[in-house]
């Protein structure tokens, strides 16, 4: 074993996974490194909560799963889920409803130890009095802590964490979302999380895994990812996103946008996002304001360029334009992926 | 992501969550409550039918039973509906009381209801020493109608009751508003609705009516069951007797399989409770005839019934007769009765395991299996397992422990289906959560899914004492000899004409389900 795989939480490799009707699994590969914290980021039915339940080990695929260096799953061995060392908070969190929070807490600690621990986290977490309340009486973002420190207390070598934020409502998520990276950045510990939200995989994550029909397409920082998707259906799953076809050409991509350079040659996509579109008057216009969506912080303007191509630009609270004025636009940024015929 | 998976996956990842382990424990219980049935048909078809009845006789039991069945079911849904639709809907005074009070009934065992009977009317009989009136004793058809629709409308009442409590009363309120009378609403918004509960109730009736051995016996009504006993007692070979049960558990089976066909998928679809509840104001002269339907069928279910048990005790007792103790009696059945309601709810937890959170094929055979047994009249069930242990297990024969056994197979199915309900109301997740926490499956089962479902397991449990307290034909045939308990010994006194004992073991049988009976009921009447 050399030593980046020592410093790996979790390899998994090759995982598939065939329900009667459906495939969960599809050669699923991923490397989570010590410490960091990764979200599986997909669509709904992509396989990102299968893929959580086969490394917890509430479920069996082929493939294989190292946590921290140890096998705990291939063709021959199965660690039952009790012996993995794995920590999991629950989509509807699983709270023990007959015992209290901190009988939950100290579920997973062995008897004797508990007393001391069960404060610490509790501590760590910020469930000061609640201790005796029992999970009913609790607020979402209460019992959504609780769970997080009964996964927290046996010290878990990685903890898993599926759609922790879909049960609380807009307002309490954003403020969860960031104590949770507190606390999980104090306890150093590594976490996997499930989402389909994009914004919450790249606020949150230092590396977000994009997934789709049951394998991962590419894993990579927010930013990076961001500015660098692998295909056409990444960029535009990561967020708003338009997309010219044209023809590159000697290396170069000629679009109603501008010129970009390429490596490829023939049918292409060009993919521009909106805050990469700027818009000028004054000078010759190529498009006019077809559409006005204003934010306050910032507006979303739709453009109508020839050839009836429709482009987004996200501009500040100012310059204000009116629908039917016309304009220059041109990217300053775009990608350009091979298109398939 | 969870919640927006198609349902196949979501059934399919459910199917996962449980070990073999589980199957495993429920194939070893699955495999006695498959003996009955299974023994009663090898004893037919393996050893001939032996000398039956003339076919005309048989025709004549038939037709008999048929209509009996038929007759109560129809009048006991009727006046269970009623009661149900009234306590749960209406703005009745004392509503909850009623609606506890029309299902106490339950405790009074059909055998105590036809003593009852007997000991109210006829030359002699309570009516004619206290009011003057002599009634005949309605032998036959009418007294085993009466006894057994009036006794099992609780039975109607407590299923429908839960059912209604589901239906939101605004439906019925915006077919008023649309025009249509309050009694047009209720019979084509309302009984729609009710369907899955009503079919329930008219399944558990008629079931228990084939399955009727006491009172058919003792007012003297010939129904398979009857000729049964008869057949059983009176000759060596037994024969005749298994044939006839095979025939009366493929009438139970066919009635099983209707119920089945009727319901079809819609238990499936479980509707959320309403969230208010609005009872129907009742002018004052409904108000009088609620009230008064309501105080007629208390005080002949119950009132009547205590008062003539009390009746020829205080009687027997003031004349200087001597009643011998029936504390050895209290004391077996109850024995027997906790002994098998402890064992019945412990080996539901694996069945019901299976059966709750899988939909495969095999837990739709488990489901089955143990409802198609719990559906066997009681006598079927008591020859079914005379013959298997003669046949296989002679050793066993006349023990306590098939006794108790057969119990446990004859009544899995209520404990069963209330362990289900109380599975299927917690998140399967707990379980998974614990096994990531460090716990193995059995440390889980003990700390985590049994408290969870312990409330299931005592209200199962509750029904399993209850039936067994009450059960009488099994318990004729499979009983050790010299083991009476307070059902035989009703059943044996009132044979010879004793009813001063008897009503004192009656008054004793009440009693001790009494308790039991209320932990159901404030489970399923809970408003």
């Amino acid at each position: 074993m050399n030593s980046a795989t020592d410093q790996l939480a979790i390899r998994a490799r090759d995982l598939t996974k065939t329900y009667d009707d459906a495939v969960a699994l599809d050669g699923f590969s991923l490397d989570v490194w010590m410490g960091s914290v990764l979200t599986l980021l997909g669509p709904s039915g992509c396989g990102k909560t299968t893929a959580l339940r086969v490394i917890a080990g509430f479920e069996r695929a082929s493939g294989a799963v190292e946590i921290r260096g140890r096998r705990v799953l291939d063709a021959d061995t199965f660690v039952p889920p009790d012996k993995r060392r794995v920590g999991m908070v629950f989509q509807d969190y699983a709270l023990f409803p007959h015992m209290t929070v901190r009988k939950n807490i100290a579920y997973g600690l062995p008897r004797g130890r508990n007393t001391g621990r069960v404060d610490e986290v509790m501590e760590l977490v910020g469930l000061g009095r609640l201790g005796e309340r029992m999970p009913g009486e609790l607020s979402g973002g209460q019992q959504q802590r609780v769970a997080l420190a009964r996964a927290l207390a046996p010290e878990p070598d990685v903890i898993l964490l599926d759609e922790p934020f879909s049960n609380l409502d807009a307002a309490l998520r954003d403020r969860v979302r960031r104590e949770l990276k507190v606390i999980l950045t104090e306890a150093r510990t590594t976490a996997v999380f499930v989402t389909h939200d994009q914004e919450e995989a790249l606020a949150t994550s230092d590396i977000v895994a994009v997934m789709r029909d049951g394998k991962v397409l590419q894993a990579d920082t927010p930013a990076h990812l961001y500015t660098n998707p692998v295909d056409e259906w990444v960029a535009t799953f990561l967020g708003d996103a338009d997309v010219l076809e044209t023809d590159a050409v000697g290396g170069f991509a000629d679009t109603v946008l501008g010129r970009f350079t390429t490596p490829l040659s023939g049918p292409v996509a060009v993919m521009t996002r909106p805050e990469d579109v700027q818009i000028s008057v004054g000078e010759t216009p190529n498009a006019s304001v077809a559409h006005i969506e204003y934010f306050g912080h910032d507006q979303l303007i739709t453009l109508a360029m020839a050839g009836g191509v429709r482009v987004r630009s996200r501009i500040g609270s100012r310059p204000n334009y009116r629908v039917g004025q016309q304009c220059r636009a041109r990217a300053i940024e775009a990608r350009v992926f091979k298109r398939s015929a | 992501m969870t919640v927006a998976a198609p349902p196949a996956r979501e059934r399919a990842r459910q199917q996962r969550a449980l070990s073999r382990g589980w199957w495993t424990a429920a194939i070893l219980v699955l495999i006695p409550v498959a003996i009955p049935p299974i023994s009663l048909l090898w004893q037919v078809l393996s050893r001939g039918s032996g000398v039956m009845l003339p076919t005309d006789r048989l025709f004549e039991l038939f037709l008999n039973t048929l209509v009996l069945t038929a007759a109560v079911t129809a009048t006991a849904l009727a006046i269970g509906t009623t009661t149900a639709w009234v306590t749960t809907r209406t703005t009745i005074r004392f509503r909850r009381g009623w609606m506890i009070l029309a299902a106490l009934p339950l405790v009074i065992p059909s055998y105590v209801a036809a003593l009852t009977i007997i000991g109210a009317t006829g030359p002699g009989g309570m009516f004619e020493r206290v009011f003057g009136i002599e009634v005949p004793t309605p032998y036959g058809f009418v007294g085993a109608w009466l006894a057994l629709a009036i006794f099992l409308a609780p039975m109607a009442h407590l299923i429908v009751t839960p059912g209604l409590q589901l239906i939101d009363p605004a439906t019925e309120e915006a077919a008023v508003g649309l025009g249509s009378s309050r009694l047009k609403a209720f019979f084509t918004v309302t009984v729609p609705q009710l369907r899955p509960a009503l079919v329930s109730a008219g399944l558990m009736v008629g079931l228990y009516t084939l399955s009727d051995f006491g009172a058919v016996s003792l007012l003297r009504f010939d129904t398979f069951t009857r000729a049964i006993f008869t057949l059983y007692q009176g000759q060596i070979d037994r024969r005749p007797a298994g044939t006839l049960s095979a025939i009366l558990m493929a009438v139970a089976i066919v009635i099983l399989i209707a119920e089945r066909r009727t319901r079809g998928r819609a238990q499936y679809h479980k509707t959320k409770p309403p969230r208010r509840r609005q009872h129907t104001d009742l002018n004052s002269r409904q108000r009088w005839l609620a009230t008064g339907f309501l105080g007629t069928i208390v005080t002949v279910s119950l009132v009547v019934p205590v008062a003539v048990l009390t009746y020829w005790l205080t009687r027997g007792l003031s004349a200087g007769q001597t009643i011998p103790s029936i504390w050895p009696e209290i004391g077996r059945s109850l024995t027997v009765a906790i002994i098998a309601a402890t064992a019945a709810a412990a080996i539901s937890i694996p069945v019901a395991m299976v059966t709750a959170r899988q939909s495969s094929r095999m837990s739709g055979w488990a489901e089955s299996t143990v409802w198609g047994t719990y559906s066997l009249p009681h006598i079927t069930v008591g020859v079914a397992v005379v013959g298997f242990a003669l046949a296989w297990a002679r050793p066993l024969y006349q023990t306590l422990f098939l006794l108790i056994a057969a119990y446990v197979v004859m009544f899995l199915a209520q404990s069963m289906s209330s362990t289900q309900d109380s599975i299927r109301r917690f998140n399967p997740y707990l379980e998974e959560a614990s096994r990531g926490l460090g716990h193995s499956q059995i440390s889980t089962l003990f700390r985590v899914t049994i408290p969870l479902i312990a409330p299931g397991l005592l209200a199962g449990g509750a029904l399993v004492f209850i039936g067994v307290i009450k059960e009488l034909p099994a318990t004729l045939l499979l009983r050790p000899n010299e083991f009476e308990t307070l059902a035989v010994r009703i059943w044996s006194t009132t044979s010879e004409g004793f009813l001063t004992r008897a009503s004192l073991s009656g008054i004793a049988l009440i009693a001790v389900s009494i308790v039991p009976l209320f932990l159901v009921m404030t489970r399923e009447l809970s408003d």
